[in-house]
């Protein structure tokens, strides 16, 4: 029974609809704010989906691959020395304190946001209301 | 552009020869830059191909393709003999450079046409639509104009 529940508070709290069945039920300040916060878990995503889903950058994507390809049939040597060299170059310019420090902070803001919807929304009872009708009967 | 694309569908839109629609009339429609470009670079493949598919079963035809076939196979087998009998003729570095700078080329020019097609929204509804049919060299039509 506790699990059951459990998980339906969880769905509940993590649960993003879509503005149309958010109809007649306005977010308050608090979901607001955790929305934005946890743009990283949804709306990056969504966003990585569409760029991937879109053919342009497939295209681009497959032209850059089957060119830097032939290159290393005609060329092999020199092409995977100089791939060799800017994939060096490239990692040895990276601060990895910076990157740590980045994603440790996008953590935290995820996580912070991602509570603070959820407290959004358990304190906005026609929300609740709406997805937990025999509570609100009982009530 | 929320147009969702299957693998098959995008390669047969991104690699049709042209555009042809249900009652066989090639479809005209104002090219970008980038599709020009590309079309322009990849004509003479697509006529040849056109070419072959449509004289294959000729000898002399037969006999140019399993030529072409056999020093392929000599200059992938035995690359040195053979850039070494060519470079009689041609120096072996310049023959590779040329082939290399054509293959770069052509794989430019294709994807520089798929980009441009995908990025034309007129053609894009056309094909959605289900107006358009997709012609590709060797096809039975009678347009071999590319």
């Amino acid at each position: 029974m506790f699990s059951v529940r459990f998980r339906s508070n969880l769905r509940f709290a993590l649960r993003k609809e879509s503005v149309s069945d958010r109809e007649g039920v306005p977010l308050n300040r608090i979901e607001m704010w955790g929305n934005y916060l946890s743009w990283f878990v949804y709306e990056f995503r969504k966003a990585l989906v569409k760029l991937v889903c879109d053919p342009r950058f497939v295209t681009v994507l497959f032209t850059l691959v089957a060119m830097m390809l032939t290159s290393l049939i005609f060329y092999p040597s020199f092409t995977s020395a100089s791939l060799f060299d800017f994939v060096s170059w490239t990692v040895g310019h990276i601060n990895w304190k910076y990157v740590r420090f980045a994603l440790w902070l996008l953590s935290e803001v995820t996580i912070l946001g991602l509570g603070m919807r959820a407290f959004g929304r358990f304190s906005n009872q026609p929300l609740m209301n709406r997805y937990f009708p025999s509570q609100s009967l009982s009530q | 552009m929320d147009t969702k694309w299957s693998w098959r569908e995008g390669f047969r839109f991104a690699f049709a020869a042209k555009f042809v629609s249900r009652e066989g009339v090639p479809y005209a429609y104002p090219k970008g830059k980038l599709e020009a470009f590309g079309t322009a670079i990849l004509r003479h493949l697509y006529m040849l191909i056109d070419w072959l598919s449509r004289h294959l079963q000729r000898f002399h035809v037969i006999l140019l393709v399993t030529a072409v076939a056999a020093v392929t196979a000599l200059f992938i087998f035995y690359n040195i003999p053979a850039f070494l009998f060519l470079g009689k003729l041609f120096p072996p570095q310049w023959i590779r450079f040329f082939f290399f700078i054509y293959c770069e080329c052509l794989l430019a020019a294709a994807g520089c046409r798929a980009f441009g097609r995908f990025q034309n929204q007129k053609l894009v509804n056309e094909w959605k639509s289900g107006k358009l049919i997709a012609a590709f060299p060797g096809d039975r039509t009678q347009h071999t104009d590319y």
